[in-house]
């Protein structure tokens, strides 16, 4: 098992380094960031002199190298355009992307499962057949579609996005994580606002996973519960709920908890159209907005954080993995 | 464990405390005699600013809440461009229009209590013009500094006076100190907070920054002691929601006040909703197409003029435009004092324009229209423009393909900066409402390559505005404007497609919020009624 951490956090390097590297290259393709930098209106002079001041007349491999250097030192720079330090920016904007997507996946999850199982029962029934059209539904409609409708569905029922009222005073930051906040300060009511706040997003965001992890658990329960051992159980006289909870539904869960694990990592790696929608401000909106002002720093420093968290999640994933799967050996 | 631990104590003072109100902003203290009008406006935008340092920004979005915070020495009126006292209750200029001395208004503090004197002034204007300024820290970018180019020395003359020197008398000068980066800062602030002074602004206006929540939002809070007055509402708060629709969705919900960019395919929606209200005032912007004056066959009048009778304008304004806006002949808004009027308009003729193309030669000829990717406030469907404009061109026998490099890092700009275009789909927005900021901006000869998209060159027109920058009677510069877009209404270097109004929505119950025609944004009034 510690080979196997050992040899997968080797590969994360290299990994990493190319992400930074292609974007590095990227930010540099397709426009001039001391322009972006210095406004649309500036004149030539201003832009030459925020070249110089901000390094970018230096060779392309010594602003690499410059950069990495910081990075190795934890130091992921300040926004061009803000000023602002990067790292706090996403110390800001990811916590914000982790809530949302920890509530989509809890909702995808137990709902996914829960009609993937239901499915698989009975197949070809109408429940089946419910089942796999909703989830056909789910992974077809456009989720800035999906936001849209439920906005005007709901409209004065449930709010319409941000994380918590405009009016209502943020709790103090501790956690990043304004529901964990507001109940660590002890208030009740804005925890209670920032959880209404995040049902319609983390509904929007959910159906795509839902959908997946329903599909994929049918399919995986289908092919367990025609396997001989649970022909075996059935033979016995156990009852039917007793066969396909306690012994089918763990070993169909296996794969399903893969998919869990990447759908995590892909909804962590920011949902933009929900993000968009929804006036959520997480780290995938960050990406956008450094993108459309070319503000290089901020956008390198994101994408490789968010690189990192997908390396991580997949190499987590492949822990729990052999954890439920004893056949499986790390070694 | 300690976060469990603090997780239980917490549901119990919920518990204890019931649920409601918590976290809530405390309605008025120490407001002004009689409390203010209003608490909280919500106004909504589509973007975050980028920073607050009124001389390091140019984006609509940080001019916007700049606007609340500070002051300049002169301001715009309510409803125009003339100006009027704000930090600087007179001013006198020499005879030759080189010396100017403004007299400071007395008592002004700064939101961080210091005063705001003569030479504070002095300190804002040697930090933005003078590199080697002590209080220069983190000040790289200053998109506008080439309007305050020809200030050679501002200097303090006593506590309450400011004595500025011009290199050359321009009459601009004078609109050019009412515009955001001539905002007077704290110096106090810009020293204590250096490279991070434009996430902390400190200035004298009617409402002081508080906090900003990248992306989310920004709140400021009234200024009670304002010199121009206590502002109405207790508190602003600035909020992003960045899709259009959305955001025109929650003012409908009552859940924001204000919105801004309000999309033309909305505006019945609002109309039509009786909880808000639609505002559309004349705007100070055009659109236009930049004829590349550099590029054969566009170097001659005749084929430039082709194109100019070969759209339609009221069509392109119909179909492109949803109707919202003006069309007109002249390269600058008819809210613009110095319009003329006189100019007529080239009638749309696709006979005549597909003649003149065909007896210069070039039917058939391939040209690039360069037609940008996104949105601006003077273009809001700049596909469709591009489409219709596109059509018209094949129709008179030449045969354009549209190129839409992206906007972002300066590169559709920088592509008609090296002159890659036949025609190009451009705009522009007032900086201070004067005529020189269209006419000397964009066509002067110097312009080219920054602004002037058309590479058009006339010594004639030179003269005319150069002349008039520098001439201080206005109705004698409004006559000299007058005659240069007579000179480019025959040369036609640019076909100007439309103006297009402001336009805004507020919840029914806003009061005080009114359009400025520059686009200004001024809340000191507003408020939502209770």
């Amino acid at each position: 098992m510690r080979a196997f951490l050992i040899r997968r956090l080797a590969l994360a390097v290299p990994t990493l380094l190319g992400v930074s590297f292609l974007v590095f290259a990227l930010a540099h393709v397709g426009g001039d960031p001391a322009r972006a930098i210095a406004g649309e209106k500036a004149s030539a002079e201003t832009v030459e002199r925020v070249r110089r001041e901000h390094g970018l007349d230096r060779p392309l491999v010594v602003q690499y190298a410059s950069y990495l250097a910081s990075v190795a030192r934890g130091d992921l720079g300040r926004s061009a355009q803000t000023k602002r330090s990067v790292s706090e920016d996403l110390r800001r904007h990811f916590p914000a992307t982790v809530e949302l997507a920890t509530a989509a996946l809890i909702l995808a999850t137990l709902f996914g499962i829960a009609a993937g199982v239901l499915a698989a029962l009975r197949p070809g029934s109408f429940v089946d057949l419910g089942v796999m059209s909703a989830s056909l539904v789910g992974v077809s409609v456009p989720v800035f579609f999906l936001g849209m409708l439920l906005l005007v569905a709901l409209q004065g029922t449930l709010p319409g996005g941000g994380r918590l009222d405009f009016m209502t005073d943020a709790p103090p930051a501790r956690t990043g994580f304004v529901v964990l906040d507001a109940l660590l300060a002890g208030q009740g009511a804005v925890a209670g606002e920032a959880l209404a706040h995040l049902v319609l997003p983390a509904c929007a965001l959910a159906t795509i996973p839902m959908a997946v992890i329903a599909r994929l658990t049918r399919a995986s329960m289908l092919e367990t519960l025609s396997s001989d051992y649970v022909r075996t159980a059935r033979a016995k006289g156990l009852p039917v709920r007793t066969v396909a909870l306690r012994h089918a539904l763990r070993n169909a869960l296996i794969p399903v908890v893969t998919a869990v694990g990447l759908q995590y990592g892909t909804l962590l790696s920011g949902a933009v159209l929900t993000e968009t929608v929804f006036s959520w401000p997480g780290i995938g909106r960050y990406v956008v907005e450094s993108i459309k002002g070319k503000d290089f720093i901020a956008m390198q420093g994101a994408i490789l954080v968010i690189a990192t968290v997908f390396v991580a999640v997949n190499i987590a994933v492949d822990l729990v993995y052999g954890r439920l799967d004893p056949r499986i050996s790390h070694a | 464990m300690a976060i469990v631990r603090a997780l239980v104590v917490a549901f119990a003072g919920v518990l204890a405390s019931g649920l409601a109100g918590c976290g809530k902003s405390e309605p008025g203290r120490n407001g002004p005699a009689g409390g203010y009008a209003g608490e909280v406006l919500v106004y909504a935008r589509g973007a975050d600013s980028k920073k607050l340092d009124p001389q390091a920004i140019e984006d609509g979005e940080s001019v916007n809440v700049v606007t609340q915070i500070f002051d300049t020495l002169v301001a715009f009126e309510a409803k125009g461009t003339r100006v009027e006292p704000a930090l600087a209750t007179s001013w006198t200029s020499s005879a030759d229009g080189k010396t100017w001395t403004f007299k400071l208004r007395g008592g002004v503090k700064f939101h961080d209590g210091t005063a705001c004197d003569a030479a504070a002034v002095a300190a804002n204007f040697d930090r933005y013009l003078n590199p080697k300024s002590a209080l220069r820290a983190g000040l790289t970018e200053t998109p506008y500094d080439f309007l305050y180019r020809n200030i050679s020395k501002v200097e303090a003359a006593g506590a309450d006076s400011v004595v500025f020197t011009l290199t050359e008398a321009n009459a601009t000068f004078l609109t050019n100190m009412a515009m955001f980066p001539a905002c007077i800062s704290s110096p106090a602030a810009i020293a204590k907070w250096k490279d991070a002074y434009g996430q902390h602004p400190v200035g004298t206006g009617p409402f002081k920054f508080v906090s900003w929540e990248p992306n989310q939002k920004i709140v400021l809070e009234a200024n009670a002691e304002y010199w121009g007055g206590a502002p109405r509402s207790k508190k602003i708060v600035y909020a992003v929601i960045a899709e259009n629709s959305v955001r025109v969705q929650r003012l409908r919900a009552g859940e924001v006040h204000i919105i801004d960019g309000v999309p033309p395919g909305e505006m019945d929606a609002i109309k039509a909703d009786a909880s808000c209200r639609l505002m559309v005032e004349p705007g100070m912007n055009f659109s236009y197409l930049a004829i590349n004056c550099t590029k054969p066959p566009f170097d001659r009048p005749e084929a430039r003029q082709a194109i100019a009778m070969a759209i339609d304008k009221q069509e392109l304004l119909k179909l492109a435009y949803r109707g919202v806006g003006q069309t007109g002949p002249n390269a600058l808004p008819p809210t613009i004092w110095g319009y003329n009027e006189m100019v007529p308009d080239y009638l749309y003729d696709m006979a005549k324009a597909k003649a003149a193309i065909d007896a210069a030669g070039i039917a058939g000829k391939e040209i690039d229209l360069y037609v940008m990717p996104n949105p601006r406030a003077y273009v809001p469907d700049p596909a469709s423009v591009g489409a219709v404009v596109k059509q018209k061109l094949e129709a008179i026998g030449l045969k354009p393909r549209i190129v839409s490099p992206v906007w972002e890092g300066g590169v559709y700009l920088g592509e008609l900066k090296a002159g890659k275009h036949d025609i190009a789909l451009v705009g522009w927005i007032t900086d201070n409402g004067d005529p020189d900021n269209f006419l000397f901006t964009l066509f002067h000869t110097s312009a080219i390559p920054e602004q002037n998209h058309a590479h058009w060159s006339s010594k004639e027109f030179d003269a005319l505005v150069e002349h008039a920058q520098k001439e201080p009677d206005q109705a004698k510069r409004a006559e000299l404007y007058r005659k240069a877009q007579e000179v480019m209404r025959r040369e036609t270097p640019v076909v100007p497609l439309a103006y297009q109004p402001n336009i805004a929505a507020t919840r029914a119950n806003v009061e005080g919020y009114a359009l400025h025609p520059m686009g200004l944004v001024r809340l000191k009034d507003a408020f939502a009624k209770k």
